[in-house]
């Protein structure tokens, strides 16, 4: 089962989640379990122009469209990362 | 010149020495932002012995700035920051040449800003500036040490291009600026992580966040690395190839062009 860490500015939106268990077989699923569940984070995430997603600390160049191809595998650790910019 | 007992203490690990001393002192820095993050990385550097620190910030101090940023005080409310650091960081070594510039950074005046300087170390709160920051030090070949802080969590790169991406490659745009949560002791210890970075770059030693960038989560204790690779088509690195005379320290993950 993959694994989503849920990066701090987001967490108020995942019932303050670190780290969620999904389901999923790929990563368009998965994410789409995720935003189905917590509604509040699709502006972050399918909805956003802002987010890379990296998967066992490898980047996922696709874009969204590509995300169905990209296929998960157990224990997988998804890190959604999104710009912040504090000093 | 003045004596480097001070420095005893840094001066006895492994492979550093005297020379490596006289490296730091030889050595100018740009902090730019004296907030939380600039206040770690403005600390560490004047007790390791840079020898000259040029200090950058358009704000004054304000009551809320006091949870984090150690460099201003009470007493220092409505002064401005570069001031009221310049007092702290003399302080605590006399032997370190601050360079206050009360300014913020932008496209017009980044290059009088950070020429001079062998490494920039970027503490801004905000992309806007930290963009412009960033595209002068990829078209100077000036090496930047990112740091960013949001709550208890906070990130760390080493850029210098072409053996790195640049700020641009890793986010190509990002959302307004905003105040954030911040806790001190976040700000504290990932502005420490950039000035340990910045020492190590001077002295050449060590492995460098090179085309990785260090993830540190507080909430959980937990920290992960992730892999940076450059974006080709750049519009602010992109050109940038290899065969520059930038020396390389560390090692270095980024791909070939």
């Amino acid at each position: 089962m993959p694994k989503v860490i849920i990066p701090s500015p987001l967490r108020e939106y995942a019932d303050d989640q670190f780290e969620i268990n999904l389901d999923g077989d790929n990563l368009a699923e998965t994410l789409e379990t995720l935003v189905s569940m917590y509604p509040e984070l699709k502006p972050a995430i399918t909805g956003s122009m802002f987010l890379s997603v990296f998967i066992n600390g490898k980047r996922i160049d696709s874009g969204m469209e590509g995300w169905n191809s990209v296929i998960l595998n157990k224990g997988d650790e998804i890190s959604l990362i999104i710009p912040i910019a504090g000093g | 010149m003045p004596s480097l007992d001070r420095y005893r203490r840094q001066m006895d690990l492994p492979g550093w020495g005297k020379d490596a001393q006289e490296r730091l002192g030889r050595s100018r820095v740009l902090v730019a932002g004296l907030g939380g993050l600039g206040s770690a990385v403005a600390t560490n550097l004047v007790l390791a012995g840079v020898g000259k620190i040029r200090i950058c910030d358009a704000d004054t101090v304000d009551i809320t700035n006091l949870n984090r940023q150690f460099l201003h005080s009470e007493g220092s409310i409505g002064s401005h920051k570069t001031r009221s650091a310049m007092e702290t960081l003399a302080a605590l070594n006399s032997g370190v040449e601050i360079e206050p510039v009360f300014s913020y950074i932008d496209s017009g005046n980044v290059a009088e800003i950070a020429s001079g300087v062998s490494i920039i170390v970027d503490c801004l709160d905000n992309f806007e500036g930290r963009y412009v920051l960033n595209r002068w030090a990829v078209e100077a070949g000036i090496p930047l040490v990112h740091g960013a802080v949001w709550g208890l969590e906070g990130r760390v790169t080493f850029i210098a291009p072409p053996y790195t991406p640049c700020l641009a490659c890793i986010f190509p745009a990002a959302p307004p600026g905003g105040s954030v949560p911040v806790l001190g002791a976040a700000s504290c210890a990932i502005g420490s992580l950039q000035a340990m970075e910045t020492v190590k770059y001077i002295v050449g030693t060590g492995r460098l966040l090179k085309g990785r960038m260090f993830i540190f989560d507080g909430s959980t204790m937990r920290f992960c690395e992730l892999e940076l690779e450059r974006n080709p088509l750049c519009p602010v690195c992109g050109k940038v190839g290899h065969g520059g005379s930038r020396p390389l320290n560390g090692s270095c993950k980024a791909p070939p062009d």
